[in-house]
């Protein structure tokens, strides 16, 4: 298997005999089948066998795109994606525009699919706060960011649906909801539009809205509302 | 199976296998490897190096022990004491650095 | 411009519409319900709920149905968008279109590529021999976390 050959083609494997402490980079496609302490960081696509044992010390393992069967404690970002196939045991934080758990894949941690830079800067902040807080208190912590752009893109998530319905065609596609998950971050200083739905309708057949760019999203939505009645 | 560092990956630290392991890429560190080791032409290994077997293709600078033998090929070169029972040096190879072969 | 549903339930905590004994109860594409949600079977939203639901089947949610509010259930399938928390016994699975934004608890979490999530999830597993070690504490206080986001 170790032929000359392989090895020139940029076929990297860490055999399930072998223990990396240090610093793994590189571009290319890793494949690891033993134990990995330390770094992790390739451009490649990077497959963690089920006998893989990782353990990220510092930052996030990370790859264009990461497919995992085997156990890592730490943080994983793919650039592209994050598969966890069958067998995958994780404990920390997924960040990928894409992300799959299949059935069989276990995680513990914080998921955020999509590729704004906010939302990454979200799942950084978490990696660097975690280990100096005890459990519950980071555990606590953690979801902290996570309800106000949650109501947000409530509010926002209504309006591709509403837009699908009226021109008759299949419910909100693909396209919007990537918008709508992109722009979620943006809503998050905004104050909660999830209320007063008695005039929601109105809203709804102005849906797609005249831009106010001096008022943050969510106010943009209340003002409609009133305007409205 | 093996452990294969490919040319484009770079490996900063320490390295420990039962297993055979291929380096054509780079390692800085220490490499202690209980079966063959092949350092490849165009590999770059700053390292300590343990192994049963030792074959070096590339650069290596950092001291060997091989509890069998090193192979120095043609176009490798080694810079660094070896402590191995057999040692060829290949015509056309770049050696500097003590030999011990009373192991 | 046709209205995208012809009812709204404005009902209050404590309703009843989804606990039939019929075990295919569906809440139709056209239905809005805000307040909670209750039932013993299974239930499949197509429409809009404005409240936590409680189900003790499975539940569905369907492609263009929103649910804002916390989720139980025996199972959960999630096909459209929901923002709030989900606890199941047995099986979560976020399907490729769904929108969720919350945190999940079940026996199996399963994500679709494709899918737009952002929140925990919290599987009861161990890493095996050497990788366990200063990261056990992470996976307690899902309880915290979830009242953190209570509504």
């Amino acid at each position: 298997m170790a032929s000359h050959s392989s090895s020139s083609n940029g076929a990297s494997v860490i055999g399930r005999a072998t223990v990396i402490r240090g610093t793994i980079r590189g571009d290319g496609d890793l494949q690891v089948e033993g134990r990995v302490e330390g770094v992790l960081d390739v451009s490649g696509e990077l497959t963690l066998e089920d006998s893989a044992r990782v353990r990220i010390e510092d930052g996030a393992l990370s790859a264009g795109r990461v497919a995992i069967r085997g156990a890592v404690s730490g943080n994983v970002r793919g650039t592209s994606s994050i598969v966890l196939e069958q067998g995958a045991r994780v404990v920390g934080d997924l960040s990928a525009p894409t992300i799959g758990i299949r059935p069989g894949g276990l995680l513990r941690g914080h998921v955020a699919t999509g590729d704004s830079p906010v939302s990454q800067a979200l799942t950084r902040g978490r990696v660097e706060r975690t280990p100096a807080r005890t459990g519950r208190t980071a555990a606590v912590a953690a979801p902290a960011p996570t309800p106000a752009p949650a109501r947000g893109r409530s509010a926002r998530a209504e309006v591709p649906a509403a837009r699908a319905s009226s021109s008759g065609s299949a419910y909100a596609s693909p396209a919007i909801t990537q918008r709508t998950a992109a722009e979620e971050p943006e809503a998050a200083p905004a104050p909660a539009p999830t209320r007063g739905r008695g005039s929601r309708e109105t809203a709804r057949e102005a849906a797609p809205p005249p831009v106010m760019p001096a008022l943050r999203k969510g106010a943009r939505g209340q003002m409609k509302r009133k305007n409205g009645k | 199976m093996a452990t294969v560092i490919g040319q484009d990956i770079t490996i900063e630290g320490e390295i420990t296998a039962d297993e055979a392991v291929v380096v054509a890429g780079t390692v800085r560190g220490k490499l202690s490897v209980d079966g063959p080791v092949t350092i490849e032409a165009g590999a770059v290994v700053e390292a300590d190096v343990g192994a049963s077997t030792l074959s070096v293709g590339g650069t290596l600078t950092g001291n060997v022990t091989a509890s069998e033998r090193v192979d120095l090929l043609a176009g490798g070169r080694l810079v660094g004491d070896v402590k191995a029972a057999r040692l060829t040096i290949a015509d056309g190879a770049v050696f500097k650095g003590n030999v011990d072969m009373e192991g | 411009m046709a209205r995208d549903y012809s009812a709204t339930y404005a009902t209050k905590a404590g309703s009843r519409s989804a606990s039939s004994n019929s075990d295919s109860n569906v809440l139709g594409r056209g239905i809005r319900v805000r307040g909670r949600l209750n039932g013993a079977s299974d239930l499949r939203i197509d429409g809009e709920v404005e409240g936590d639901v409680s189900v003790g089947g499975s539940l569905e949610l369907g492609e263009g149905a929103t649910i804002n509010g916390n989720v139980a259930a025996k199972s959960v399938v999630i096909d459209g968008a929901l923002t709030g928390d989900v606890q199941a016994e047995g099986t979560v699975t976020i399907r490729a279109n769904a929108r969720v934004s919350g945190n999940m608890n079940g026996a199996e979490i399963s994500l679709e590529e494709g899918a737009a999530f952002t929140g925990r999830i919290e599987a009861d597993f161990e890493l095996p021999d050497g990788l366990a070690a200063g990261v056990g504490p992470r996976g307690v206080g899902a309880e915290g976390r979830r009242n953190a986001r209570g509504r």
